[in-house]
């Protein structure tokens, strides 16, 4: 799968969308719709609303996740918001504030709503 | 750091403003402008409905806009261009076009790069990659004037 | 001193007023005015040439100030200087020289599409 990486020193304000798996590295402010993957790697940060089929995050998220497949928040992320998904792991030493909605109808797209 | 950098893929589109102190890869679209300090590369098969400003920028693919570079820019033999360009060093391939303004003198000299010789293509048959060993620097410059937007 | 087909403005030569050919022409000196050629225009280095030109081909090492119309190749070379408008279906601008002006060719794209992406 090709990839879309927001580097550690790039800045995106807007929206983006797409079929590539997403690495956010940098900063993404806006929303975010993916038909595939997104991570938040350690150090990057998505100031968005995001869908998507799976979010892993490892970096810092404020915003609402909607993930059809799953959620993974990983020790070092930090992330406040809602997250939709009816698959979610909340790793020990993560850093998590809001809701969390798992009652997701099959095959509803996550992509956007 | 010269070994990161922002790819955006083939697949997808990023409407909005792009702003790096790294490279900038454009496989797929971007709706609204590129800035970074150090290269914008528009790859073959790679659109750019933007104005972009850099230090260094290559088009192998579309720029629907106007591109100010400090320092190099280059239009390869895919290479598309509607808009106006402004740089002290350009190289325009055979088989790549631009339609619009250009003006390689109004930069003042300076502008010249010494520490880095910047040529970045992704598609064979080109000039090979060479990173930069320097530390990156600040580029300074004068802000360009304020580009037209080229949008229908 | 070549044998080639063509003519030459030899560098002290200055000519103002129309040029018109049908082989290929290399300017050391200087033309102002209009150059119309079935050929190739060559300003060579040191060569200046300001004027309206209407050719097959135009190459600049010297010196171009005016408006090139070419149904072929207009090709820039190192250490040129060139202002004005260029239309040609082919330019090549190597690196170091120097064109402050319009470029006007077909790029296939429009503001409002969506190109080849």
């Amino acid at each position: 799968m090709a990839e879309t990486v927001i580097g550690p020193r790039t800045k995106v304000q807007g929206a983006l969308e797409g079929a590539d798996r997403l690495v956010v590295r940098g900063l993404v402010k806006g929303t975010v719709s993916v038909d595939g993957p997104v991570l938040v790697a350690p150090g990057g940060t998505l100031e968005a609303e995001v869908a998507a089929v799976e979010v892993a995050i490892a970096g810092a998220v404020v915003g609402r996740v909607t993930a059809r497949g799953r959620v993974e928040i990983l020790p070092a992320a930090r992330m406040v918001g809602d997250v939709r998904t009816p698959r979610i792991l909340i790793s020990d030493g993560a850093v998590f504030r809001g809701k969390v909605d798992m009652d997701f109808a099959d095959g509803e797209g996550a992509t956007h709503g | 750091m010269a070994d990161t950098r922002t790819e955006i893929g083939p697949a997808s589109v990023v409407t909005g403003e792009i702003e790096a102190q790294e490279d900038v890869v454009v496989f797929g679209r971007v709706e609204g402008g590129v800035r970074s300090t150090a290269a914008v590369v528009v790859e073959e098969g790679g659109l750019a409905r933007a104005n972009i400003v850099a230090a260094s920028v290559v088009v192998a693919g579309s720029v629907i806009g106007d591109i100010h570079a400090t320092e190099r820019l280059e239009i390869t033999e895919k290479g598309r261009v509607l808009g106006n360009v402004a740089s002290p060093r350009l190289v325009l391939q055979a088989g790549g076009a631009v339609k619009g303004q250009v003006a390689m003198s109004s930069r003042p000299p300076e502008a010249q790069p010494q520490s880095r010789t910047y040529s970045y293509r992704q598609t064979p048959g080109a000039t090979t990659r060479r990173s930069s060993t320097t530390p990156p620097r600040k580029v300074v410059r004068e802000e360009p004037p304020e580009p037209q937007p080229k949008e229908g | 001193m070549s044998d080639e087909a063509g003519g030459v403005i030899g560098k002290e030569t200055t000519i103002r007023g129309e040029v018109i050919g049908r082989e290929d022409l290399r300017v050391e000196g200087r033309i102002e005015g209009t150059v119309r050629l079935e050929a190739e225009l060559i300003v060579e280095e040191g060569g200046t040439v300001a004027a309206e030109v209407e050719s097959a081909a135009l190459t600049v090492a010297g010196s171009f100030d005016g408006k090139a119309t070419c149904s072929d190749l207009v090709t820039l070379r190192q250490g040129s200087h060139a202002t004005g408008t260029i239309t040609a279906p082919q330019v090549v601008i190597e690196d170091g020289a120097v064109f402050d002006g319009t470029l006007e060719m077909d790029v296939g794209l429009d503001a409002a599409a969506q190109g080849n992406g």
